[in-house]
């Protein structure tokens, strides 16, 4: 719950403002949504009008209080507002002696998919997956010793993804990045796997205890007799799953690494959801931005394939030179209008990396066949792949824009 | 029955192809109307459990046709026009056989495309319709291309007087046939008279289209659209997904059929979307819907008792639980449904245990997941 003396800090904090407090540290995006649910709440009980309902200007905040981290949202009426916030809520922490953690603006940007999952999704293979878990799971001799690694794996995977691909999901996943200390409870004969996550003051630590016989009471009772439970506002998810097939409970679970990106897609769609909508318009595209953004996909490809074994397969034809031509066309202006258009992309494998964009007047010159590519690539071997779309679809994935 | 627009407006009125155009679909709309020519004993239009391919449909395709055509600045000459119109109006006429060798519904809906050929290569040889030979043999190409065969296998383009891309023709019929595919492909009230009559295998090609309430072509998407409709009880949320995600997996199966040929005549479609009606939010089947907390319940792929399931369900007390997501693995699947029950389970071996007793094999995981306990202040 929030500590008494921090609900009170809280309720003194600006008190003229709608406002939401959680003790715990679940992250800006549940608490966006979290305050999304009141708001609703709000409307439908006529007690405030749609323009504040959809107002998602405000400040997000962490603080530690009484060695215990507390978050909030204070909602503001502009900019300008917001800006003011900025200033005064530090002092009004510092007045009582809380330990501010994060201070953020709201809305937040959106976060695209480029490069890191676009990458991913145009090039591996549908059954990768599944055949790096078989390999995976293969690599262990006893059960426990193989849950153990999994949630080790998934956690450094979790905690290395957002470092290094999206650092501005920090915020909206604050669990999996400080230590954690997790507890896995194994009854293979009963096929069910309890796991409690709780924050640790040390490194992280999985311990993974196995119930020969079958359970029949609640896992809640059994959790606090195996172990010896950090507090429970350290606690920071509960998960429990019974799987009805397989020889093992845990047969069906990914490889942890692509468990950490499903994950993460996951997070990084909630974390959009909760931003507002932003639009782009073909206009903005260029020459030098599409050119940047192929080097960019092209070093990220690379980048993942010297990094991860399990991937240097799918990425091979990226390991040489890339070849890539990209002819586009922006529609007219029309009034009133965004404005849109079309890019067709070609990716092949040559002698060394060259990439050429193209602008076109007229939508009929996007076309262009082998001969085309001789012109432009003459020692080009085979096709990586190729792609035709409009500059709406094109940066959505680029800018994470959405219609 | 009015035609299609875009590509008529190609034909010359008047002309040798507008007068053989209004002679096929004439025969064409005779045959359809159960008038069975003398000494043209093959046709029998005593199938009536379909859904629809009759006249209806060769509007809506003809309708789709041009949405594409026009779209897609997709630019077709005369003599494309004119064969790919003919194609339009012949492409089902294998439909209207009846059954060879004891075939049954599935069997005979599977074959339809190469009959429709044959039959159209019939009409012509006795003297029904009076297209040349070279003009028939790439109308029976696309008519076949129209479902199945493997668009490689056409050539790209044939010369006729004009040039004919035989493939893209092929592709556009492909995508234009397999699009309409909303409700008014299965108008509620004709399933609910013939109920009895419909084959239970053939039931399912009209249930899934009563939550479709339209698709189109959009440009700026690159993607063909689907709107599905998917209010109601749990039952019929979890239905209607299920059938949305058909129709998608469907479409995008017809679409990536085409894709090279899309490609080389820069026609930007590239993938489907599936749209909430009363939103228009994006709906991801296969993604698990983005709930901080969750109770997950997978089922096996065509699990079809999806009442006992809600039976189960119901007895849970269920206000202000945790959101309630129903998984269906493939290769129906994986799709996630939320079902907007919300479940509060204190217990979650008696959950597991009355899904093992009623559910049997088709139950095949259960997980909850949530967060700690907290405590909100809001003002």
């Amino acid at each position: 719950m929030v500590s008494r003396n921090f609900a009170e800090i809280a309720t003194k904090l600006l008190p003229d403002k709608r406002s939401i407090f959680v003790s715990g540290d679940p992250g800006v995006t549940s608490m966006q949504d979290k305050l999304k649910e009141f708001k609703q709440y709000l409307l439908h009980d006529n007690r405030i009008k749609q323009g504040e309902y959809e107002n998602a200007y405000g400040i997000f905040f962490r603080a530690r209080f009484n060695g215990l981290i507390h978050s909030g949202i204070i909602q503001a009426i502009d900019v300008k507002d917001v800006e003011n916030m900025l200033i005064e809520i530090p002092l009004r922490f510092q007045e009582e002696n809380t330990d501010l953690l994060t201070m953020l603006k709201l809305p937040l940007s959106r976060i695209p998919p480029f490069p890191f999952f676009t990458v991913l999704d145009e090039n591996c293979p549908s059954n990768l997956s599944r055949k790096e878990s078989e390999l995976y799971w293969s690599n262990f001799s006893t059960d426990t010793d193989a849950i153990r690694n999994w949630y080790i794996d998934l956690i450094n995977y979790k905690k290395e993804i957002v470092s290094h691909e999206f650092p501005e999901l920090e915020p909206a996943v604050p669990a999996w990045l400080q230590n954690l200390s997790v507890f896995v409870l194994y009854a293979p004969k009963s096929r069910v796997i309890a796991t409690r996550y709780y924050s640790s003051a040390e490194g992280n630590d999985v311990v993974v205890k196995e119930i020969p016989e079958s359970i029949e009471m609640k896992t809640e009772e059994i959790f606090s007799r195996l172990f010896s439970l950090p507090p429970v506002e350290n606690c920071l998810f509960k998960n429990i799953m019974f799987s009805g097939t397989g020889k093992r409970v845990f047969s069906s679970w990914d490889h942890p690494y692509f468990t950490a990106v499903k994950d993460l897609r996951k997070e990084v769609k909630r974390f959009n959801e909760a931003q507002p909508s932003v639009f782009c318009d073909a206009s903005s595209v260029s020459d030098s931005l599409i050119y940047s953004w192929t080097n960019e996909e092209i070093n990220k490809v690379r980048y993942l394939a010297k990094k991860y074994s399990f991937l240097k397969d799918a990425f091979q034809s990226w390991m040489g030179g890339v070849q890539v031509l990209h002819r586009y066309h922006i529609d007219k202006p029309t009034q009133n209008r965004v404005s849109d258009g079309r890019i067709v992309s070609y990716y092949f494998i040559g002698p060394c990396d060259n990439v050429l964009v193209e602008r076109m007047k007229d939508e009929e010159e996007l076309r262009f066949d082998e001969n085309d590519v001789k012109k432009y690539f003459p020692e080009v071997k085979d096709m990586i792949y190729s792609k035709y779309t409009s500059l709406s679809i094109y940066l959505k994935d680029k800018v994470g824009c959405n219609f | 029955m009015s035609s299609s627009n875009f590509l008529l407006q190609r034909i010359t009125p008047y002309g040798t192809c507008a007068g053989k155009l209004s002679e096929v679909k004439e025969i064409v709309g005779k045959l359809m109307k159960a008038q069975i020519l003398p000494g043209f004993q093959v046709v029998a239009t005593e199938e009536s459990y379909y859904t629809d391919h009759g006249l209806d449909h060769i509007e809506r395709v003809n309708k789709k046709l041009d949405e594409l055509c026009i779209l897609l600045d997709c630019s077709i000459n005369e003599l494309e026009a004119f064969l790919l119109l003919v194609a339009v109006y012949c492409h089902d006429l294998g439909m209207f056989i009846g059954g060879i060798n004891g075939e049954t519904y599935e069997e005979r809906r599977k074959v339809h495309h190469t009959r429709s050929a044959e039959v159209t290569q019939h009409l012509n040889d006795s003297g029904k319709f009076h297209l040349e030979q070279h003009e028939l043999d790439i109308v029976k190409k696309i008519i076949e291309a129209h479902r199945v065969l493997d668009l490689r296998d056409l050539p790209r383009v044939q010369r006729l007087g004009s040039e004919i891309r035989t493939r893209l023709l092929g592709a556009l019929l492909r995508i234009a046939d397999a699009s309409d595919c909303d409700c008014s492909r299965a108008p509620r009230a004709v399933f609910d008279i013939l109920y009895e009559q419909i084959p239970e295998s053939s039931r399912t090609f009209w249930t899934r289209l009563f939550p479709i309430v339209d698709v189109h072509f959009d440009r700026r998407r690159s993607a063909i659209v689907v709107t599905l409709e998917r209010e109601g009880n749990s039952e019929e949320i979890i239905g209607k997904h299920r059938s949305g995600n058909m129709v998608k997996k469907e479409l995008d199966e017809e679409l990536q059929s085409v894709d090279t040929v899309f490609l080389d005549n820069n026609i930007p479609l590239t993938h489907v979307d599936v749209l909430d009606f009363h939103s228009t939010n994006l709906i991801e089947f296969s993604q698990l819907p983005s709930h901080e907390e969750y109770i997950l319940i997978s089922l096996r792929s065509g699990f079809d008792r999806v009442d006992d399931l809600i039976r189960i369900l119901e007895g849970i007390p269920n206000s202000n639980g945790i959101p309630l997501i129903i998984e269906f693995r493939p290769p129906e699947g994986p799709i996630f449904v939320d079902s907007r029950i919300r479940l509060v389970v204190t217990d979650f071996s008696e959950l597991k245990q009355s899904l093992i007793d009623s559910l049997d094999d088709d139950f095949q995981n259960l997980e909850m997941k949530q967060a700690g306990e907290r405590l909100i202040v809001q003002r």
